[in-house]
């Protein structure tokens, strides 16, 4: 459980083998790739990052399922409903999101709107892009 | 004498803050950065020297007969130095790469004012590092150049001045009260003068519709200087509000809308640095939870919370840092797929934002739990319950925006350098602590203020934890696959701030006109009825009462007489 | 300590000089017709720092003496108190005569530059003649125990002052107008004072100051008294500027030459404010119902006024010296109110905020003059990026600021500080408040010009300003010693706070209040 914070390694079993290979032959004329980043370029592929939600989906129920196996023993009651954690987190963070939609009709304005200036761009740094 | 000075503990502030001094007097970088890195490493071994709790090296000042007690070293204050050396010493390696003199300087200063507000025994020494900490800093946003952060800047000092005056105030009050400038435990029952403390530490603690300067002045600053500021100002107000007015209820509830509102704006808020600043002002609100239960296990975990927080917090605004100086922007609209030319960055961010989400053997999972534990223990079901909420709010903008909009999301082509290898330092330096604390997480438990007996690593806590955590990111990939994610669109978010800087504005200009028409009309009423008046009374009492006449301004004469008439009456009327 | 043992290490020159606190009246006033018969203006001016030189020294002799523990009593030409003239020297006028003569002696050296530049020649030793005169009627006014002499000194004083302010119309037209203005309202004061003298006259027959005292500590419920009382609290507080008379003052300060608005800001209203005082306790009775009725509802309301209005106007001033004269009407009402409270811890607050506003308001102005003088600023605006073009007038300009704020580690910080400390013992919350609303507004219109100086860009050509302006060194040094003072009575405050101390305990009848 302890390599649970990255993803990335993670990913690697449920991504086929196949879209790798195909990523990392094309890639070698790619520019600017940082040679670290070559053996896990497969992750910025389109297929991979559909498969992501099949991967957490499955890791969530096994979670799910490890709350069977014991009494949790909460200070409040409905701590101890089987996957409460799981099915709140859910709701919290689709409300969250879908709460955006609404407020930023309410809040937002042009990036100009109180007349300051752009901010970013400082002139520092390289932009070497 | 000499050998006394040594022999007694000395105040690690002084380290950094000397430091910060030299700096301003020497043009040569190298000689700088040296400095800016022995700098906390003399504060750590100052710290490391003392043994014992107590206040050392009190100060008479003869000049207003007062007592000052700038270093008090006790088990609130350790750890909160700890922090502040540490978060000084990772940000000196972060800002090797940089020549800019006044930034280096200040960042020293900075970093030392507030360590020593946290040592400072007394509400006089708290109000002088508070306000160093103020005007030292506001040049970490300055220095960016820009009009928009000059601006900022100056809305930033307005505030930060402000709050010190403030904690002035609320101290005098005080003092008339208590006879004594100490800086205990203060609490609401002081009345006025704990409202005017509480207003002054809530304004640096970024409370509810106090907060706008953060949101605000951060992501505006310079690319170091967010990355220091995020360490001190907000962690140090914490401090106080942590031995000011540990177990006020109110501030359980002020801390629990701190930690939901921001994540709301997170959501649709471009701009990654400004996310992170909602996402400090998310991370407070836990801390302020803690400090409102006052337990033992409360106050802990702000503590530790705020331990972990100043690195992480930290780790996740250097990774910002290191796009920014290689792409020239943290707008989410312009970016994405960074991972292939910036690895370590990524692996870096990730871990910072594993840590913040909580995580399981990273640093929040050891330090955010003490904190929900102690409002469980309490019985708040309801503000446990925001928290819980909050916490998948972070992961949704900490955990899961910042890295994903950055480095992953669709490839906008950009193929930036990696960061310069001090950045790299500094953020291998910070993941590795994150991970440290969250495995030995009983070295940070044996520096908290009090002891308690905790343990993180139960089966069901991390069964529950992951479940939250997992069923989270599946619903970020499920609305994400569904097209229900608010897409990035570049735009103005309005905050509270939106308040005093538009229709405030408006008011004020609107104000100054009429109040300028008034005073005209007003003017010329009360002198043409004073010049009568004025005439009558000037001619008879002046010798020069012929002159009174032909001033331009006769009215002035009127306006003595009507004064005098209103001494006269008063002396009169005396009993 | 330091300083007050040097001090008092003076007075021994005392025994050589038994007349000492006839001199340091009679040397500049005998001297300054002679600034105008040497015609050549280098001369005039080398021959008034003499003076001022020797008027500072004498002075310290009385200082000295006075920090020795004695008060000196000189009877002029030998005649006996209620019938001639004398001279009376205590803590509390020791305090106002070394300062008078000390910015007298700092102006004059600041001075020579700004007049060179600001005054026609023909007419410089004509102007260095007149200050000389200023400056023994100001001293006059501090030294005299004698109530009509006061008034005389009080006239010499304004008199020439007029003519100083209408000396800037060589700058500015509007010199003249506002010294026309000044011209009104001054005679006014000093009428409604003379007024108020003559009064005291027929209920006492006596001008002694001392003599009315102990008469009227019999029967105060006079009429005549009373009447006497306000003509003379509305004559001073007319020049003192006390809020709502104060309509001259702005426009005096920012239209004269820069050396007298520095002189003018730090002494004029300083010792119209001691005779106030010397007035209100020595010569009246703090006791009496209506000096305390005054106080509670004229005194202080109008010094709360005064400390939140003109601090508000101030902030909205374009015009740099005119933002500082306003800025000088609300200190004078944080002065105004420490002697409104009645109790020693007051009193000595407002003096000491009397001392460390006359060293912060000299030092702005200076480096206000030095600011025209250099860029033609008049307006804060004007003021960009002086912390590059001039970095040290800019950088003198911005600790004497700091100040006026009251930061600590400056002189202003440990007489807002007292000032606190006694509105608490007094009980009066709302006072406190005020310091507080004051001080945020002097932060913001003094953090207006700190932002213009070293936040804006300098008028630059390319990466390097325009211009970058060497001040004369002359000019430099008076600003510093201004500077330094302003952080050494932080450290240091023991001989202003002693004699603010003392006098305020002597005032008050010695008792706790």
């Amino acid at each position: 459980m302890a390599n649970s914070k990255p993803p990335k390694p993670k990913r690697k079993p449920a991504a086929p083998a196949k879209p790798k290979s195909a990523k990392t032959e094309a890639a070698p004329v790619t520019d600017g790739i940082h040679p670290a980043a070559r053996p896990f370029l497969w992750v910025g592929n389109h297929g991979v990052q559909r498969g992501f939600i099949w991967l957490v989906g499955a890791l969530m129920l096994v979670f799910i399922g490890l709350d069977y196996t014991f009494n949790r023993h909460g200070h409040f009651s409905w701590e101890a409903a089987k996957g409460f954690y799981a099915i709140f987190g859910f709701l919290a963070f689709t409300f969250v999101v879908l709460m955006g939609w609404p407020l930023r009709k309410w809040t937002g304005r042009p990036e100009t709107y109180y007349g300051d200036g752009p901010y970013d761009g400082a002139d520092e740094g390289e932009h070497d892009v | 004498m000499m050998f006394n000075l040594l022999a007694m503990p000395i105040n690690p502030a002084f380290a950094l803050m000397f430091g910060g001094l030299l700096m301003a007097f020497i043009p040569q970088w190298r000689v700088r950065k040296f400095i800016a890195l022995a700098g906390p490493v003399l504060a750590l071994w100052l710290w490391l020297q003392v043994d014992v709790f107590g206040s050392y090296g009190g100060i008479h000042i003869a000049a207003i007969g007062l007592d000052l007690e700038p270093f008090r070293f006790d088990g609130l204050s350790r750890i909160w130095a700890l922090i502040f050396i540490i978060g000084a010493f990772l940000n000196a390696i972060y800002a090797l790469h940089e020549r800019d003199q006044v930034q280096d300087a200040m960042s020293a200063l900075y970093g030392g004012a507030a360590m020593g507000a946290v040592f400072a025994g007394d509400l006089l020494s708290l109000f002088v590092f508070w306000e160093i900490t103020a005007i030292t800093s506001v040049f970490l946003i300055w220095r960016s150049g820009t009009e928009a952060a000059r601006l900022a800047g100056i809305r930033y000092l307005v505030m930060h001045v402000g709050s010190g005056v403030l904690l002035l105030a609320g101290a005098v009050l005080l003092h008339g009260q208590t006879g004594s400038w100490a800086f205990e435990h203060i609490g609401l029952e002081t009345g006025l003068a704990g409202w005017l403390l509480l207003l002054g530490f809530g304004i640096k603690a970024a409370f509810p519709l106090l907060h706008t300067w953060l949101q605000d002045a951060y992501p505006k600053a310079t690319i170091t200087g967010a990355v220091v500021l995020s360490s001190f100002t907000t962690k140090m107000a914490i401090y106080a509000l942590a031995r000011g007015f540990a177990g006020e209820d109110i501030l359980i509830y002020v801390g629990a809308i701190m930690t939901a509102f921001p994540v709301f704006f997170a959501v649709i808020e471009n701009d990654l640095r400004r996310v992170l600043s909602f996402s400090i002002n998310n991370q407070l609100g836990f801390m302020v939870v803690g400090i409102g239960v006052g337990t033992a296990l409360g106050i802990n975990g702000a503590a530790a919370h705020a331990f972990a927080d100043v690195i992480f917090k930290g780790l996740l605004f250097m990774s910002m840092g290191a796009v920014m100086l290689r792409t020239g922007t943290t707008k989410a609209t312009e970016l994405g797929g960074l991972f292939r030319s910036m690895p370590f960055t990524a692996l870096f961010c990730l871990i910072g934002a594993g840590s913040i989400s909580a995580f399981p053997f990273l640093s929040a999972f050891v330090t955010k739990s003490l904190i929900l534990a102690a409002v469980a223990d309490e019985g708040h079901w309801f503000v446990w319950g925001v928290l819980i909420f909050a916490s998948a709010g972070v992961l949704e903008h900490a955990g899961i925006k910042i890295p994903y909009f950055a480095f992953f999301a669709h490839d906008s082509g950009k193929r930036p350098k990696e960061a310069p290898w001090n950045m790299l330092l500094a953020m291998g330096l910070a993941s590795f602590l994150c991970v440290f604390l969250g495995v030995n997480y009983g070295w940070l438990y044996n520096l908290l203020p009090y002891e308690m007996i905790y343990e993180p690593y139960t089966f069901d806590h991390i069964v529950g934890q992951m479940q939250l955590l997992l069923a989270a990111i599946f619903a970020f990939a499920l609305l994400v696959r569904i097209g229900w994610y608010p897409p990035e669109i570049r735009m103005t978010i309005l905050d509270a701030d939106w308040l005093w800087r538009k229709p405030g504005r408006s008011f004020l200009i609107w104000l100054n006109a009429i109040l300028d028409r008034l005073f005209g009309l007003v003017h010329l009423g009360v002198a043409r009825r004073a010049q009568n008046v004025g005439r009558v009374l000037t001619a008879v009492l002046s010798p020069h009462g012929a002159f009174a006449r032909v001033v331009p301004r006769g009215a002035l004469a009127g306006w003595t007489a009507t004064f005098l008439t209103l001494a006269l009456l008063t002396a009169y009327l005396a009993h | 300590m330091s300083l007050m043992s040097a001090i008092s290490s003076i007075s021994g020159l005392r025994d050589l000089l038994p007349h000492a606190a006839a001199l340091v009246v009679v040397i500049p006033l005998l001297a300054g017709p002679i600034a105008v018969i040497l015609a050549k203006a280098r001369l005039a001016w080398l021959w008034s720092v003499l003076v001022a030189a020797a008027a500072f020294g004498l002075s310290l002799v009385l200082l000295g003496t006075v920090l020795g523990g004695e008060t000196i009593t000189y009877e002029m030409g030998n005649w006996p108190a209620p019938l001639g003239i004398i001279y009376y020297v205590d803590s509390l006028n020791a305090l106002v005569i070394s300062l008078v003569s000390g910015m007298a002696l700092l102006a004059l050296l600041y001075g020579w530059p700004m007049v060179e530049r600001e005054i026609e020649p023909k007419k410089q030793a004509m102007f260095f003649g007149t200050f000389l005169i200023c400056l023994a009627g100001l001293i006059g006014v501090a030294i005299t125990g004698d109530a009509f002499n006061v008034f005389v000194f009080l006239e010499v004083s304004s008199i020439s002052t007029y003519v100083l302010v209408a000396m800037g119309a060589g700058q500015n037209r509007q010199a003249l107008t506002a010294s026309f203005n000044y011209l009104i309202l001054g005679t006014i004061g000093a009428t409604f004072f003379v007024i108020g003298v003559g009064l005291l006259y027929m209920a006492t027959g006596t001008l002694n100051m001392a003599d009315i005292s102990r008469l009227l500590a019999d029967g105060d419920n006079d009429r005549v008294v009373r009447a006497a009382f306000s003509f003379i609290v509305i004559g001073l507080g007319l020049k003192t500027a006390m809020f709502p008379l104060h309509t001259w003052l702005p426009n005096a300060y920012a239209f004269s030459p820069s050396m007298i608005g520095v002189f003018l800001a730090s002494t004029a209203t300083k010792v119209a404010f001691y005779t106030l005082i010397r007035f209100l306790f020595s010569v009246f009775h703090a006791g009496a119902p209506f000096e305390t009725a005054m106080f509670d509802y004229v005194l202080a309301p109008m010094a709360i006024t005064a400390m939140i209005v003109c601090s508000v106007q101030a902030s909205f001033q374009p015009d740099v010296r005119r933002l500082l004269a306003y800025s000088s009407v609300a200190q004078l009402g944080y002065m105004l109110l420490g002697l409104s409270m009645g109790t020693v811890a007051g009193l000595s607050a407002g003096l000491l905020h009397m001392f460390n506003h006359a060293l912060m308001k000299g030092a702005l102005f200076m480096a206000v003059g030095l600011a025209t003088l250099g860029l033609g600023v008049i307006q804060v605006s004007e003021m960009r990026g002086m912390g590059k073009t001039m970095p040290l007038t800019a950088a003198g300009l911005s600790i004497a600021g700091l100040s006026l704020m009251g930061v600590p580690l400056t002189a202003g910080f440990v007489s807002k500080y007292y000032l606190v400390i006694a509105a608490l013992e007094r009980g009066w919350w709302w006072a406190v408040a005020a310091i507080v609303v004051s001080s945020v507004l002097a932060i913001f219109y003094i953090g207006r010009m700190i932002e213009a100086m070293y936040l804006q860009k300098p008028p630059s050509h390319g990466d390097d300003p325009v211009i970058v302006v060497r001040s004369p060194i002359l000019a430099i040094v008076p600003l510093y010693i201004l500077v330094a003072a302003n952080i050494w009575f932080f450290f240091d405050p023991s001989v202003p706070k002693g004699l603010a101390d003392s006098a305020a305990t002597l005032l008050l009848g010695g008792g706790a209040p």
